[in-house]
């Protein structure tokens, strides 16, 4: 992948990658932080215009019935357009299903936006003529891993940490290849250096 | 050339239990120092084959293979392949071919190699196009199976595996076995059919052999750490270097 090429994608999952994993209701906490590591993203990036940043997360507290489902997608829709407002993100999709869902109206099975599986991406990249071969994701769960290798992303980062390898494999067994290829960073700061380094030596 | 390194560390380990009751074998260490067996095989691919990317697949115990590698300098990092039910080293390649087309050094993680013999046989690669079986000798009787060479013993026959009726053959004669070091034209892989777990040697070899893999013979120290005696044995040998 080379971050000069037109129609990169760098897409980025929002738990545990714009703010940290602090369980489902994180992103109502995390405007903050995500401003503050798009931020830099941003100025790594010196904005390029053929650079398109996405963000594509699961959010299923409206799922577990821990608030009813009308105010939480006005709290996350409310997050990720200020954060597209100010120019920090391109676009987004959010994943609101959950196979388990206490909340009825959200228990799907087999929809096809939520990660492992690629609805989401694919969204993106058919709205904003990216490139697939051009594009990766960054995200912190083997999940965003597949949804990324799914899709037919050139690469994927893993961000480390306790439950990286965790996924709900009874119900997306269906997403697994046998080999899962990819990267990985410590930390979202790492994930910077390497950028960096990648575009310093248009990689 | 190689376009390609694969370094397998996804096995159970289970030669080696008690050590490897949570730890996989290729985090073992070797020299007291904290270099493991995977350290010192990323360490001699990055000096003999720089600029090549490794890959290393990773199953049993993946995420301290990961925490791992968290350590070193993110330059010097694999690209990981992870499987989440043990394939198995042919189906791994089987599964990998469907992702990379090209020759790969494959090798097995639970190598440790002399810096010399690693050299040597990088030397060889750069000579050939063809495929390559790294062989060694050893006594029949510690044999499970055979590398059948021709006469000039420079291309690959067949491997044969051994059964009960071969205890009638001379245990003492010295044969050729696989040194758990291959480079693989990947394209010649993808249509084989591979059963779970099961190990590289005889059937896919002999599958892909239709080219005839060059044999390179392996005359330098080298240890595969299938036993606690091996890996005692090559801790003694590092110090003793050292």
């Amino acid at each position: 992948m080379r971050m000069n090429d037109n129609g990169v994608g760098i897409f980025l999952d929002a738990d545990g990658v714009l703010w940290p994993d602090t369980g489902a209701g994180g992103i109502l906490e995390g405007l903050v932080e995500a401003k503050r590591r798009l931020r830099i993203l941003n100025q790594i990036l010196e904005r390029r215009e053929n650079v398109f940043i996405g963000v594509v997360s699961n959010q299923t507290l409206a799922a577990r019935a821990a608030i009813p489902f009308e105010d939480f997608r006005l709290e996350v829709f409310s997050t990720f357009n200020r954060l597209q407002e100010d120019s920090l993100i391109d676009d987004f999709r959010v994943c609101f299903h959950h196979p388990n869902a206490n909340y009825l109206p959200l228990r799907i099975d087999n929809c096809s936006c939520r990660k492992p599986s690629p609805g989401m991406i694919i969204d993106l990249i058919k709205s904003h003529a990216l490139q697939p071969s051009h594009s990766l994701m960054l995200g912190d769960r083997i999940t965003d891993v597949l949804a990324a290798r799914n899709a037919g992303l050139n690469e994927a980062i893993l961000l480390l940490g306790p439950r990286m390898l965790e996924a709900n494999i009874s119900v997306q067994s269906r997403h697994w290849g046998s080999l899962i290829q990819f990267r990985i960073a410590k930390d979202f700061s790492e994930f910077l250096e390497i950028l960096k380094w990648w575009i310093k030596n248009d990689k | 050339m190689i376009s390609n390194i694969l370094i397998l560390a996804a096995g159970e380990g289970l030669r080696l239990l008690p050590l490897t009751s949570d730890n996989p074998k290729p985090l073992l260490e070797i020299d007291g120092e904290n270099t493991t067996i995977l350290d010192r095989l990323l360490q001699q691919c990055r000096k003999y084959l720089p600029g090549i990317p490794v890959k290393i697949n990773i199953g049993f115990c993946a995420e301290k293979i990961l925490f791992h590698f968290s350590e070193t300098l993110y330059l010097d990092r694999p690209i990981f392949l992870y499987e989440k039910d043990i394939l198995g080293p042919a189906q791994t390649l089987v599964q990998l071919s469907r992702i990379d087309i090209g020759r790969t050094l494959v090798i097995h993680g639970d190598l440790v190699l002399s810096d010399e013999g690693f050299y040597r046989f990088v030397e060889f690669a750069k000579s050939t196009k063809s495929q390559v079986i790294v062989c060694h000798e050893r006594p029949r009787s510690q044999a499970r199976s055979e590398v059948i060479c021709s006469l000039n013993q420079r291309k690959m026959e067949r491997i044969i595996e051994y059964s009960p009726k071969n205890n009638q053959l001379d245990l003492n004669t010295k044969v050729l076995v696989s040194s758990g070091i291959f480079i693989i034209d990947f394209s010649k892989v993808s249509s084989f059919n591979a059963e779970a777990k099961q190990p590289l040697s005889p059937d896919l070899l002999n599958f892909i052999n239709h080219e005839k893999m060059d044999v390179y013979l392996w005359s330098e120290w080298r240890y595969a750490i299938d036993s606690i005696a091996a890996l005692e044995e090559v801790r003694f040998k590092l110090s003793s270097n050292t």
